[in-house]
């Protein structure tokens, strides 16, 4: 009798990821969108140095609220794929493996990335 | 290969439904994946309303409840009930788990049995661990030596060497780690996984083995080891509270110390 052949367990439609998991996906996906978002931000840096009419356009366009918050929500993006960053480098150092402080250090790595956001938006107001 | 959907023969579709026996006042809802390999049919998701007042504590009496008085073709593992035999892990509401040592009223709400994730299905909730066991071969999970053993004694180990090896000789290579990686779903051909890397580690760590260099030698190699990305989930769903993640790491250090010795 031929064999049928046998099912794929179900996988990705099934697991329920756990934090980490989550943020290990995460972390890969946001670090795409800012190879993208930098691309952007090259062509947008051309276009500032067009000349006066185009810094302003290019000007009135980020000030869109839409584009503003798009904007700091890449730079929160930035600091925390940073920040996840420094987690893989004490993860291959041997450490951080404890299980009971998995989620503390993803908390952790949130805030710093808040923080870090933060202290760039006081950079920017202080600085205009 | 990373496929995010399932092929068409392993969609899986709505199955049969089970109400409770009359007069019942704790049910339980039971869903379990059930595949059939005498049928052309895809597998499905049948449903049991289960009295609890009839059951066991554990998730696997819930099953063996099924087997024993609803659908006696239900087929899965199981053997030692104390989560030293690593036979019945399985896929429980999401996270990979051995059944006989997971309470019931650790679930709210529905339960969900799936076998363990991306592996091919033999039976019901019987995965083939064929290629599993295959990788556990491997790594040559056996003392190496190359002196011989003393003349009237065994090969003994002090207290601090034996201690090595806690945390890594507890693992009963039920493979939920390995079938929770996403990494291991995505390369399993070539990338050995958490369980068994964790058990290479166990042979590398252990004070009277003598092949340490040629066991880092077969290591080092871009899937079988370095495929982890410390996504954690191998660490997380550990039944036996074990640390595979961890586990990787260290021989990933060796790897370095020895490059830099």
């Amino acid at each position: 009798m031929q064999q049928r052949k046998r099912p794929l367990s179900p996988h990705l439609q099934v697991y329920k990821l756990p934090l980490t998991g989550m943020v290990s996906i995460m972390h890969r996906m946001m670090g795409v969108l800012l190879t993208a978002g930098l691309v952007l931000f090259v062509i947008s840096l051309a276009i500032i140095q067009c000349g006066a009419s185009s810094f302003e356009s290019m000007q009135s366009l980020i000030q869109q609220p839409l584009i503003g918050i798009a904007l700091w929500l890449m730079i929160y993006a930035l600091f925390f794929h940073l920040c996840h960053g420094v987690r893989h480098l004490i993860w291959d150092a041997g450490e951080g493996y404890e299980k009971a402080l998995m989620n503390y250090y993803i908390l952790l790595e949130m805030f710093a990335a808040i923080a870090l956001t933060f202290l760039s938006f006081l950079f920017v107001q202080v600085g205009s | 290969m990373v496929e995010f959907t399932l092929p068409k023969n392993s969609v899986v579709k709505k199955g049969k439904f089970f109400s409770a026996p009359k007069g019942a006042t704790r049910v339980k809802r039971v869903e379990v994946y059930r595949w059939d390999p005498d049928t052309d049919e895809n597998p499905r998701i049948d449903c049991y309303d289960i009295d609890l007042d009839q059951c066991g504590e554990m998730v696997l009496d819930l099953i063996l409840k099924i087997k024993d008085d609803i659908d006696s073709s239900l087929t899965f593992r199981r053997s030692c009930r104390e989560g030293v035999c690593g036979s019945c892990s399985m896929n429980v509401n999401g996270k990979n788990t051995l059944v006989c040592i997971k309470a019931i009223s650790e679930y709210k709400g529905m339960i969900k049995i799936f076998p363990l994730p991306h592996m091919d299905v033999i039976k019901d909730l019987v995965a083939d661990m064929t290629h599993f066991y295959a990788q556990y071969a491997s790594i040559k999970p056996w003392l190496e030596t190359l002196t011989p053993p003393p003349a009237d004694s065994e090969r003994l180990q002090s207290v601090e060497e034996r201690k090595q090896l806690d945390g890594l000789y507890e693992c009963v290579l039920c493979a939920c780690c390995s079938t929770s990686c996403p990494s291991y779903w995505w390369n399993s051909e070539k990338y050995l996984g958490p369980a068994v890397l964790l058990q290479a580690h166990r042979w590398l760590s252990d004070s009277r083995d003598e092949h340490t260099g040629e066991r880092l030698d077969d290591l080092q190699d871009p899937f079988k080891l370095y495929r982890c990305h410390t996504i954690m989930n191998c660490t997380d769903t550990c039944p036996k509270g074990l640390n595979p993640a961890k586990a990787i790491a260290e021989i990933k250090k060796m790897l370095l110390v020895r490059q830099e010795g």
